[in-house]
């Protein structure tokens, strides 16, 4: 709404309306500019430029950070999709949710599937398929209240939610999976705890 | 989060003040006054022999259920906010997690991904665009509601010719190239 007032208000403004035709002033030099709105930290991720690696270095995985803002659907419900992602390769990602019943599912494939279009154009990224989901995060977006008629006269007021979505891909298969705690693991961090103990406030 | 107000209708303001008045009363009281009250004092003492009824019927109880608007005393309601970590726990027990599918593999036809038992969406649109095709031929070809044909049908592309096998049948000549996967008999 803040866009189209002052796309309104800019329009407005363009002399070329003011002036009578046969003025001196070309109407393609004067364009409306879009007020944006302010670019989420998420859309700046992408542009940090890292300096050029030194020839022995290990070589760095391209990372492509991309979101899609004020998805209506809840963000709680989306949650659940983006658990279930976070980890996998981008494939694998793409057919459990091609499956899923849920309306946030077909949102977020075609987020990934811009994403990953992104890479293979803008960052370096060699092959498709060889990326992995490293972040995937919920936010809340704009909540509005509206009125929600019931019987007899009473009303109540219900909250229309909005959600955005984060993804974060990396380049490189994905990260094997972490081993369950074991009680023998658990054991061994309490032993070592213990043995870490010093005394304090002596020689 | 639903918050439920009340407009002040009139006629829900009177039923507000009529509950007032029972809750003040005692519930029932019309019934109990017409019999002789059965808490009443035994000893023949001079003056009013009622008691006022607000102590007793307050106290002693009446047999009378309660109705339903004083029953919202007693309906279950939760004492305690729920913290964050006890609904953390809730909502991301494993039980709630959404179960990775192990069913999908890749359709030898096309090449696009498909469930174990369900057919493959994009075959499956593909037969269903051709034999939207097919039928409106059909159509056409009918002219009007109620014209089927009592004999089997044949579908033949461009450059084919009905066999000996077709010789009783319906003939559709569709002016299209026969696709690939469907095969002729």
């Amino acid at each position: 709404s803040g866009a189209a007032w002052a796309r309104g208000l800019l329009s407005w403004a363009r002399p070329e309306r003011w002036l009578a035709s046969g003025s001196l002033f070309p109407l393609s030099c004067i364009h409306t500019s879009t007020f944006l709105q302010k670019i989420g930290k998420w859309e700046k991720k992408n542009r940090i430029v890292y300096p050029p690696q030194l020839p022995g270095e290990p070589r760095r995985p391209a990372e492509i950070y991309h979101c899609r803002r004020e998805i209506k659907y809840s963000k709680d419900k989306m949650w659940y999709l983006a658990k279930l992602i976070k980890g996998m390769s981008i494939d694998q990602a793409l057919a459990q949710l091609e499956f899923s019943d849920k309306k946030g599912a077909k949102v977020i494939r075609e987020v990934l599937l811009e994403a990953q279009e992104m890479a293979v154009r803008k960052h370096n990224v060699e092959f498709k398929s060889n990326l992995h989901i490293a972040e995937s995060q919920t936010g809340r977006g704009r909540y509005v209240k509206r009125v929600r008629c019931h019987g007899k006269g009473m009303f109540g007021i219900m909250k229309i939610s909005r959600c955005h979505y984060f993804v974060k891909l990396v380049e490189g298969p994905p990260p094997p999976p972490e081993p369950p705690r074991t009680g023998f693991d658990q054991a061994k961090e309490y032993v070592q705890q213990l043995r870490n103990r010093t005394l304090v406030h002596t020689l | 989060v639903l918050v439920l107000l009340r407009s002040p209708l009139p006629r829900l303001r009177a039923l507000l003040q009529r509950c007032w008045g029972w809750l003040d009363r005692g519930p029932w009281p019309g019934i109990l006054g017409a019999q002789s009250p059965p808490w009443g004092p035994a000893l023949a003492v001079q003056g009013p022999a009622l008691l006022p009824r607000g102590t007793d019927d307050a106290g002693t109880g009446c047999a009378e259920v309660p109705s339903l608007l004083e029953s919202v005393v007693w309906m279950a309601a939760p004492k305690q906010r729920r913290t964050i970590e006890v609904n953390r726990c809730r909502r991301r027990h494993p039980s709630k997690l959404i179960e990775v599918k192990r069913n999908i593999d890749v359709c030898p036809e096309c090449g696009n991904l498909k469930q174990k038992h369900v057919l493959c969406g994009y075959c499956y649109a593909k037969v269903k665009e051709e034999t939207r095709l097919i039928r409106m031929e059909i159509y056409r070809k009918e002219g009007g509601p109620l014209n089927a044909s009592t004999v089997e049908t044949v579908v033949l592309y461009e450059g084919e010719k009905p066999t000996e096998k077709d010789e009783g049948k319906r003939i559709i000549e569709i002016p299209r190239k026969r696709p690939s996967w469907f095969v002729q008999n």
